[in-house]
């Protein structure tokens, strides 16, 4: 997986702040930084791009870049904003949800067994020294047993996990299509004009279905 | 557009140099140097608990041996309070230490930063090699062309492999899907107990009350 942090674009007359992709707003461990957001998950960021404004600007200036050129790069970028990166920011949203909601679940099992694991040796325990905990620590057990249940009941309508592989299967090969594109490899470097755009459309909606370009063969109904 | 003039040519090199490869390679150095340190954290609150639970126990026996003031067992000969708390707390790290601590090896097979880590390590070793065939400035027109598209498509290439291999490493603990696996089945069992019992009560608390409606053939005032 290789999700990125998205750096918002430069905007003219509009300074820019980063969005806030973090729900503790300062420095912690990075096992922290792994675990799942537990309450509001930030919605899309629609001025992501995989090149931002600000980094073609630096990168235009430095390389000193014929304005000749530049125009077309800006033309290829401004063709796949709505073709491709539109595409990409809702697959790359929808893998990050659902990767938050399928560790938070997975986290919330863990600690509900660690529950379980506690209240089950209590219990054993008092059933010699204090019989009169037995039931207390059985109901307990049951309320875990009946939690578990729950969670798993409603994780179950749109299971999280294969969600999440599915979308950051599509957004990582629409991130590739985006530079296979831009540096015209293979099968743009062939094409022009329109032709080139086309291919584009059709390659990127099809990623977006499911359908990839290595894996369509002739006898798929790839090839043409 | 067949080919690229070699000034676009060089441009469209530098440009996936910097936002393709140099991205990927930092996102993959990043997360490496995340996933290590979250996963040496675990390990050292495994084993921390683990120890935890080593002494707890050790001491728990201790007592047990040397009986102090018969505090543990028998007629107590002094004040037995601390003792006796240090004895439950005790009693109550031996019981929570192991559970927490297994919660942390869950969390480590969720999360498997070992296999991901060796997983993008071996991606930035495969990403040097891509990177070995980048065009030079002395190369020919042709040559200069062919060693971008070797480049590109091997870098291209790595990035593909480590998806489709995060994919395949991406799977639930097994220990949580038996977990809930077994309290679902528990949830199911305390559901059908509760409905025998409430069956059981209720023949038992209405048959009382049913016998003097319900005049039995035998009640010579039933008439009939």
């Amino acid at each position: 997986m290789s999700a990125q942090a998205p750096i918002p674009p430069s905007m003219p007359g509009k300074e820019f702040t980063a969005p806030k992709q973090s729900q503790y707003n300062g420095r912690r461990h990075p096992l922290l930084k792994e675990l799942p957001f537990f309450t509001t998950f930030p919605p899309v960021d629609l001025s992501f791009s995989l090149i931002s404004e600000t980094q073609l600007n630096e990168f235009f200036e430095r390389e000193k870049v014929d304005p000749k050129i530049q125009a077309e790069l800006r033309t290829d970028l401004q063709y796949m904003e709505h073709e491709l990166l539109r595409l990409f920011r809702d697959r790359d949203h929808k893998a990050k949800l659902n990767q938050n909601r399928y560790r938070l679940y997975q986290i919330l099992y863990i600690w509900l067994a660690a529950l379980a694991g506690v209240f089950g040796a209590v219990q054993a325990l008092s059933i010699d020294s204090n019989p009169g905990l037995v039931p207390f620590f059985a109901f307990l057990e049951t309320v875990i047993a009946a939690f578990v249940a729950y969670l798993a009941t409603v994780s179950g309508r749109e299971p999280p996990m294969p969600q999440w592989l599915v979308n950051r299967r599509a957004s990582e090969q629409l991130r590739r299509e985006f530079f296979r594109y831009l540096a015209h490899l293979p099968p743009y470097d062939r094409l022009d004009g329109y032709r080139r755009k086309l291919t584009l459309s059709q390659r990127s909606a099809d990623i977006n279905r499911g359908v990839y370009p290595q894996d369509v063969t002739p006898a798929n109904g790839g090839g043409a | 557009m067949a080919k690229l003039n070699r000034k676009h040519q060089e441009v469209v090199y530098k440009l996936f140099n910097q936002f393709a490869m140099e991205d990927q390679r930092k996102y993959y150095i990043n997360t490496i140097a995340r996933y290590r340190s979250s996963a040496i954290l675990v390990t050292q609150l495994r084993a921390g608990f683990a120890l935890l639970t080593g002494i707890a126990a050790a001491f728990v026996g201790l007592m047990v041996a040397i009986n102090p003031g018969q505090c543990v067992s028998g007629e107590p000969t002094g004040d037995c309070t601390g003792t006796q708390i240090l004895l439950f707390v005790a009693l109550l790290v031996t019981v929570a230490a192991p559970a927490i601590g297994s919660a942390f090896t869950t969390l480590g097979d969720l999360y498997q930063w070992d296999r991901m880590t060796a997983l993008y390590e071996s991606a930035l070793e495969n990403l040097d090699v891509a990177d070995a065939q980048s065009p030079l400035e002395g190369m020919g027109e042709d040559v200069y062309h062919k060693a971008f598209i070797t480049y590109a498509e091997g870098t291209l290439e790595v990035m593909n492999d480590e998806t489709a291999q995060w994919g395949q490493l991406t799977k639930p603990p097994q220990q949580l899907t038996d977990f809930v696996e077994e309290q679902e089945e528990k949830a199911q069992t305390a559901q059908t107990r509760a409905r025998r019992g409430v069956t059981t009560t209720t023949t038992t608390t209405t048959s009382p009350n049913a016998n003097p409606v319900d005049p039995t053939p035998s009640d010579p005032s039933a008439g009939g």
